[in-house]
């Protein structure tokens, strides 16, 4: 008997029962669909999020008070950090806080960030129309805005929106400008939905003298960790305290986004790959749940001059072939289910070649790990008490 | 391994070489001393005590009994399903008695035909199928395997049934099914228990008829059966009581069984 007999063999049990094979295989198919749309989700939303952050601007280091710890910044901190440490070649306070944003009969609620000129060079976010405020602007306080898009469109401005006057929080502003589209969001915040001012005029309107962040440039990438080093020991030493600030640069956002992601995305493959070894003891539990009815099948091949290893043959091609089988099937499923969550447009999913690799020989290992003990005992029955049997 | 695997005609012509060789009489089946006892818990059941018995090639032989006298434990011994606890037996010139599993299924695969009460057909599987099955184990060509069983299918007047499942067919043609079975796999000796015992006594008649047909072309035979009158169509008869052999004597008014309708034999 060779490898096609027993493959022949064992199609011959599957076919026997055709509903029972496929329920026997759904467990699997489940489980490889499973671990296929899920980790596509997982890795779709990683590189979501790699792309967003890589769009924030380049080489760019954040600097912001650490949490309970009595600090506030302002902006005089942003220019004077920037003049005590080498490599950096730009330097921007930010200031920001709810707003109301009206115009004619229309409001809206949006976010006002108070920035300066070197906004849309550090943010990579270009101005669409009209033009950026100025740094005379930021000096005189001028009460003059740059619109993101989704604040255009709430406010349903017709005509162009450039020169025409707004109300924040009340405050009548000029808009001097729009912002091209940048698309998606960070954090859960839509860059689209904010309103551009300067930091000057927006503390005048959020009724404060701090600023919440500053942003910092350097030259290139490998700079970074250094100027980081540089401005936590400044800003410690200003404040007398350890950790007084968390400084981040993009990369080290860029790597904990990563290395979170990542986990996430193992959760996610687990979760699925414990469906899949379900899926496994499903397939024991048929199978030995099928060599108990087919006892007496069993006994006459044995009669008739099977040898242990032609059962063992039959009885694994089949658990063998039944996940293989539910594997192909679930490949099929979980790209199926990927393309369907990709195209609900709440999340991305990027299906890889890797998943389905692994989740197929997964599929393949379990079939042949977990259908191993019934063809054993299949294998090694008594003929006479197995032709006895009822 | 070697046993199975190797063509027919090649085995058999070895087979005759070493009967020739140990001593140049043509028994086939030799049991010397052969005893099988059941442990079940602390009790112990002597289900057969010191069998001597010589089957010789072409013999038809019946094994008579009352119930529980060991009948069918001896069938299984026979049959290389079962091993003795005691004794030697011989089949084919080789002592099967301390064979494992895998051995002994290559002598049931090799030297052996089984035919049982019940039939023992594969339910989903057709009548072709059935009779191809030892030949599978024997690792025949899906061609030659087809042929053989084809042959067999006629041998035993089925050709029109090839395609019929088991619960297609009347007992009678289940039963020849399975002769057909035994037959592909060109057996020593064809062992039967009871093999009549689920037939009326007009199919059970065909089913000898056929049998004693298969014993003049030269096939041995050894069947258990309870039947006085299904022993006469034998020509010796063995009886067994309490696991002991209490005669052994040849028939004097052998029966010969009618072919009937169901049975066209062609061959
Ligand atoms: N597996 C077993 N375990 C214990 N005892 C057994 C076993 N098989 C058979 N026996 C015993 O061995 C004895 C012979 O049984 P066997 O089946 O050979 O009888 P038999 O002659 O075929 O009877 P019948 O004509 O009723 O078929 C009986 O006493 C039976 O109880
Ligand atoms: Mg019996």
């Amino acid at each position: 008997m060779n490898v096609a007999e027993a493959f022949r063999l064992a199609w011959g049990g599957i076919l026997a029962n055709k509903l029972r094979s496929f329920l026997t295989a759904l467990g699997v198919i489940i489980g490889v669909g499973a671990v296929i749309t899920l980790v596509a989700v997982g890795q779709g939303t990683t590189q979501q999020i790699t792309q967003r952050l890589s769009a924030l601007g380049s080489n760019l280091i954040i600097v912001f008070p650490a949490p309970n710890k009595g600090v506030r910044l302002t902006a005089a901190d942003a220019a004077n950090a920037q003049s005590q440490v080498p490599y950096l070649t730009a330097s921007m306070p930010v200031v920001s806080g709810g707003v109301t944003v009206a115009w004619q009969a229309q409001s809206y609620s949006t976010s006002l960030n108070g920035v300066t000129p070197n906004y849309p060079q550090l943010r990579n976010a270009p101005v669409g129309e009209g033009s950026f405020f100025t740094a005379q602007d930021v000096q005189s306080r001028s009460l003059v805005v740059v619109l993101g898009q989704t604040v255009v469109q709430q406010l349903q401005m017709t005509g162009d929106p450039v020169g025409q006057t707004v109300s924040v929080n009340g405050y009548p502003a000029q808009v001097v400008g729009v912002q091209a589209t940048i698309g998606g969001s960070t954090g859960g915040q839509n860059q689209d939905d904010v309103v551009l001012m300067p930091y000057t005029s927006a503390q005048r309107i959020l009724g404060t003298a701090y600023v919440n962040q500053l942003y910092f440039q350097v030259n290139n990438g490998n700079d970074a960790a250094l100027a980081t080093a540089w401005l936590q020991a400044i800003f410690d030493h200003q404040f007398g305290r350890a950790q007084s600030v968390n400084v981040l640069s993009q990369d080290q956002l860029l790597s904990t986004v990563a290395s979170t992601t990542a986990t996430f995305t193992l959760l996610l493959g687990a979760v699925a790959g414990v469906s899949l070894l379900v899926g496994g003891i499903g397939i024991m539990n048929i199978m030995l749940v099928s060599v108990i009815e087919r006892t007496r099948e069993i006994g006459i091949r044995k009669a008739v001059g099977a040898r242990r290893w032609h059962l063992l043959a039959q009885f694994l091609f089949e658990s063998a072939t039944l996940s293989c089988l539910g594997g192909l099937i679930g490949i099929a499923a979980g790209i199926f289910g990927a393309r369907a969550i990709a195209q609900s447009g709440s999340y991305h999913a990027v299906v890889t070649t890797g998943s389905v690799v692994l989740a197929f020989a997964f599929a393949a290992v379990v079939g042949i790990v977990f259908g191993l003990w019934p063809a054993m005992q299949a294998s090694r029955l008594d003929p006479i008490v197995a032709l006895r049997h009822e | 391994m070697a046993v199975a695997e190797a063509g027919p005609a090649a085995d058999r012509a070895g087979e005759a070489a070493r009967l020739m060789a140990s001593g140049g009489n043509d028994v086939v089946v030799r049991l010397k001393g052969i005893g099988k006892v059941y442990a079940s818990g602390a009790l112990q059941v002597t289900a057969l005590a010191d069998i001597d018995l010589e089957v010789r090639r072409g013999e038809m032989v019946a094994i008579t009994g009352p119930s529980g006298s060991g009948k069918s434990t001896l069938m299984n011994v026979l049959g290389c399903l079962d091993r003795p606890t005691a004794g030697v037996y011989e089949l084919g010139g080789r002592n099967v008695a301390r064979m494992g599993d895998d051995d002994l299924a290559a002598m049931r695969n090799r030297f052996l035909g089984f035919i049982f009460q019940n039939y023992n057909l594969l339910p989903l599987q057709s009548a072709q199928q059935n009779v191809e099955l030892p030949l599978i184990y024997r690792g025949m060509s899906g061609r030659a395997r087809r042929e053989a069983a084809r042959a067999a299918l006629a041998a035993v007047g089925l050709s029109d049934r090839t395609h019929h499942r088991p619960a297609e067919l009347s007992g009678g043609q289940q039963q020849r099914v399975a002769i057909a079975r035994a037959l592909a796999a060109q057996p020593e000796v064809l062992l039967g228990d009871e093999p009549t015992g689920n037939l009326d006594t007009h199919t059970g008649s065909d089913i000898m008829a056929l049998i004693q047909r298969l014993n003049e072309q030269g096939l041995t035979v050894i069947m258990v059966t309870h039947d006085p009158r299904i022993a006469r169509h034998c020509r010796r008869v063995v009886s067994v009581t309490d696991g002991r052999i209490v005669s052994d004597e040849a028939v004097t008014d052998r029966l010969m069984a009618e072919a009937g309708a169901t049975a066209q034999v062609s061959a």
